[in-house]
């Protein structure tokens, strides 16, 4: 039997890449009120009605000269977007009725994505939702780990943690989407905590466990080291306990650690489209006024006058060098080594996107040294099992 | 024989039968896509007002039956082309990402 | 930065001689420079041998202004009323002044700045012939390129046609026919923008230095243009900060970072209909070189300009060409002035090589010939 091993062999891309994704803000409030979230102006007075979900949806779909990708992600994003599961509801509804109505080349080439904490995941309405749209449907809950590494973060405004609940709901959601991944996010505090944290992920049967160290400049002296011996922990348990054989960690990549290969931008800023609850288009979330800190919103247009084509230029033409500097340019591990755009436009000290911010430099050097381990160990480990299983395949080149 | 379709890896015992072409692949993924958009909008017409109701209803009962129809004829023309092993009380799968077919029962 | 020159605006009613635009003739709000900045930096400037150009208003002077003004040598932007006072330097035309141009004397030597709107263009030619004879240098510039329409462009392309044919028409009866946005692009081998920020900055009325007059302007974009160590926009002035310029080759566009910072946001990525009026300008450039070769028999070694098959640049960074064309600009480069070169690149390659062995790109330079 050919192993393959899931650590390798992570989903790829739905559509290979040719796929307009979709941001709806449904509401700018949230149960929780993370330490680390970069949503830093949460309210409940924000929240976007169907008419205005409506108006986007026909903008979207009539203007096929601007949104003339094969496919389309319906993303729901807040705050906490099962706060409004009535409007996502009702919004996916129109947007199905009406792009068959126009033989629109996106209704049979969807999906609906939405990233939630978890709280009302059992909600008899989410439920139902779930239900009605099983083929299309992908939902991530974000738990991050340990009760004391998710609870020193994810937590109410009064303080407490939400792991305790939001435990209680990994079992019917793994049920339900036995691939589903989770987002992990990382701060200075969590540090000691990642490598328990990851594996407690496993433990729950979470098999596409995603993590990212946040961009903010919180990173403290030393903190490289400990990321470091945490990852090197991790990969021997995953190595020794032959995790890699049903669990992805993206922590763990081939790819990342070599000098640059590509010029293109990391993410799909400007490829994407995000609107929020007044029905203004942003780039990407992250530029929308709720979750910038130093800088004014970077808004493309509206669901009145359209896309300005001149505002999205900048986003468009963003590649590797030309918000890099020469040192990040030259860095002989920088393939892996990732940025927010969101991120950088905020901590610019030009008011532009032209920026990198570089605050995570130390841990990802730190990071490749541990996946250097990984790679090498887990290669010495699939050698050996091949040669006592007698089989033929091919090892796995970098 | 019932053929199910499943799109990532199953947790369900199979045993692999054979393959299709990627093109194969891309027709039955694209009916399948197809017919999960129709069957999804049908679930959601209850939600939506009566006057939308009635100007897509015939339309999409007749897309429904053609769907369907290319649908079962994929099956049905591939596993004569190909002569897939069969099981009274089985059905066949195909793995998107592979082009794998499996038997399952 | 290696400024060559520096503009002077002695007061806040000064005429916009460019893209911006100065609406504020409110009397309380008039500020004019102080004198004791205008005589530092004409001090200074003398004694670096920095040009000068000042840029008049119609208000009157004090008196001393004048006469600190007239004893350096400077280049004067002045606006249409002030036409008699000034017998020399570059005219400022609105186009509310384009009912009076008869009374333009014949001026052959004379420099023309004309600032047109949208409404205006499908009478440029007409706006043009009626010039001729008063200028040497006609410098077009388009107001607010960013409301331009299709329609609009395509106008503006057909104008473009006739006048190219009367520059060759006026070429061959040995008359002078600079107009900016068709001969300039003929003897380029490299960008030549306006390069404010880079070559040269703006002292305004307030007392401080701006990348040019419009930052001074517009209040909301101010700290953008701001010449201090502080502003770290300015490390985007370059062309080798713009993923859109650094790979076009229409190199008699202004590139006006006013106009990108408001348009786009960004002061290193120009609108696109910046971007596609510059190529019909510069395609039309081509037909124009092609003219004066063929019909003029003209002997002088004109750059070759390349077909291209695409009106943005932009499209060409969508679709991933970029690198091909970015690495076909260096040679480029090696045509330029070496002093120039630090200016107008930081490409790695070639300071590095400089640095190396200055006779290098000389080699180069003359291996190329």
């Amino acid at each position: 039997m050919e192993i393959r091993n899931k650590i390798e062999y992570p989903n790829g891309d739905w559509q290979n890449g040719n796929t307009k994704n979709v941001t709806f803000i449904v509401t700018e409030d949230c149960q929780l009120r993370c330490r680390y979230c970069y949503i830093i102006g949460k309210n409940t007075k924000n929240v976007m009605s169907f008419d205005i979900a409506k108006e986007s949806l026909e903008y979207l779909l009539t203007r096929r000269d601007i949104f003339s990708e094969d496919s389309v992600i319906l993303d729901f994003i807040g705050g906490e977007p099962l706060l409004e599961i009535e409007t996502i509801e009702k919004i996916c509804n129109y947007f199905k009725f009406r792009s068959f109505e126009l033989d629109h080349p996106w209704f049979d080439r969807y999906r609906i994505s939405l990233s939630s904490n978890g709280l009302l995941y059992d909600n008899t309405r989410v439920q139902k939702f779930i239900a009605k749209n099983r083929n299309h449907v992908s939902l991530g809950i974000s738990i991050d780990g340990t009760k004391q590494k998710h609870d020193n973060q994810r937590i109410y405004p009064n303080g407490t943690g939400s792991y305790d609940i939001v435990v209680k709901k990994i079992p019917l959601w793994l049920q339900q989407f036995p691939n589903a991944s989770t987002k992990v996010t990382i701060s200075h505090e969590d540090l000691p905590f990642v490598s328990e944290s990851v594996l407690h992920l496993c433990e729950l049967g979470i098999k596409n466990i995603n993590i990212n160290c946040v961009f903010e400049p919180v990173w403290k002296e030393n903190d490289e080291k400990i990321f470091e011996e945490e990852l090197i922990k991790l990969a021997d348990s995953f190595i020794t306990n032959k995790l890699y054989q049903n669990h992805f960690c993206s922590f763990f990549s081939r790819t990342i650690g070599k000098p640059i290969q590509s010029t293109q931008n990391w993410c799909g800023v400007g490829r994407m489209l995000a609107i929020d609850p007044n029905g203004n288009f942003f780039p990407c979330v992250r530029f929308a006024p709720y979750s910038l800190t130093n800088k004014s919103a970077r808004c493309v247009g509206n669901i009145k006058t359209g896309i300005d084509k001149n505002k999205l230029r900048p986003f468009l033409s963003l590649d590797l060098p030309f918000q890099s500097e020469q040192e990040c340019i030259e860095c002989e591990v920088a393939t892996g080594c990732s940025w927010c755009q969101g991120a950088n436009y905020d901590l610019s000290t030009n008011d532009s996107v032209f920026y990198r911010a570089t605050s995570i430099c130390k841990l990802h050097k730190a990071r490749v040294k541990a996946n250097n381990y990984f790679w090498n160990k887990y290669d010495r480990i699939i050698r050996e099992q091949r040669k006592s299983n007698e089989i033929h395949a091919p090892i796995y080149s970098t | 024989m019932n053929f199910y379709i499943i799109g990532r890896n199953s947790m369900k015992t199979k045993k692999a039968v054979g393959s299709v072409t990627p093109e194969e692949r891309d027709e039955i993924q694209n009916l399948f896509e197809r017919k999960s958009a129709i069957t999804e909008l049908f679930k959601s017409l209850p939600d939506i007002n009566k006057e939308s109701y009635d100007s897509i209803y015939e339309k999409l009962v007749t897309d429904l039956g053609r769907t369907t129809r290319s649908f079962q004829g994929w099956w049905d023309d591939k596993g004569h082309k190909y002569s897939w092993e069969s099981h009274p009380e089985g059905h066949w799968e195909i793995e998107f990402e592979t082009c794998e077919i499996f038997l399952v029962h | 930065m290696k400024y060559t020159h520096q503009f002077i605006q002695l007061d806040s009613f000064a005429p916009s001689f460019c893209y911006y635009q100065n609406n504020n003739f409110d009397e309380s709000n008039y500020e004019l420079i102080k004198y004791h900045q205008l005589h530092e930096v004409l001090s200074e400037a003398e004694q670096i041998n920095k040009s000068i150009i000042v840029i008049y208003s119609n208000k009157d002077l004090p008196t001393e202004y004048h006469t600190l003004l007239d004893r350096v040598n400077h280049e004067k932007i002045y606006p249409f009323k002030l036409i008699d006072q000034f017998k020399s330097g570059i005219l400022i035309l609105n186009e509310e002044n384009l009912s009076q141009v008869s009374v333009l004397q014949r001026d052959s030597s004379r420099n023309i700045i004309l600032r047109l709107s949208q409404k205006k263009i499908d009478n440029l030619f007409e706006i043009i012939c009626s010039l001729e004879g008063t200028f040497s240098k006609l410098t077009l510039i388009l107001l607010e390129i960013d409301k331009f329409s299709q329609e609009e462009i395509c106008s503006y392309k057909e104008q473009l046609v006739k006048i190219r044919k009367k520059i060759v028409k006026w070429l061959s009866e040995n008359k002078t026919a600079e107009i900016s946005i068709l001969t300039d692009r003929l003897l380029l081998r490299h960008m030549n923008n306006c390069d404010a920020g880079i070559r040269h900055f703006t002292l305004a009325p307030d007392g401080n230095n701006y990348v040019c007059p419009a930052f001074y302007f517009d209040k909301n974009l101010s700290s953008f243009g701001l010449i201090n160590s502080e502003n770290t926009n300015l490390r985007l002035l370059k062309i080798d900060s713009s993923p859109v310029c650094s790979i076009c080759d229409a190199y008699h566009c202004k590139r006006c970072v006013y106009l990108n910072k408001k348009i786009t946001e960004e002061i290193n990525i120009p609108s696109q209909e910046q971007c596609i009026i510059s190529h019909e300008e510069r395609n039309q450039t081509k037909e124009l070189r092609a003219d004066i070769v063929s019909t003029l028999k003209n002997q002088t070694e004109l750059p070759v300009i390349p077909e291209i098959d695409y009106l943005d640049p932009f499209e060409l960074l969508k679709h991933k060409k970029h690198d091909l064309i970015r690495n076909s600009n260096i040679s480029n480069d090696i045509t330029q002035e070496l002093i120039d070169l630090a200016l107008l690149t930081d490409r790695e390659i070639l300071i590095k090589v400089y640095e190396q062995n200055k006779n290098i790109l000389n080699f180069l330079k003359n291996s190329q010939h």
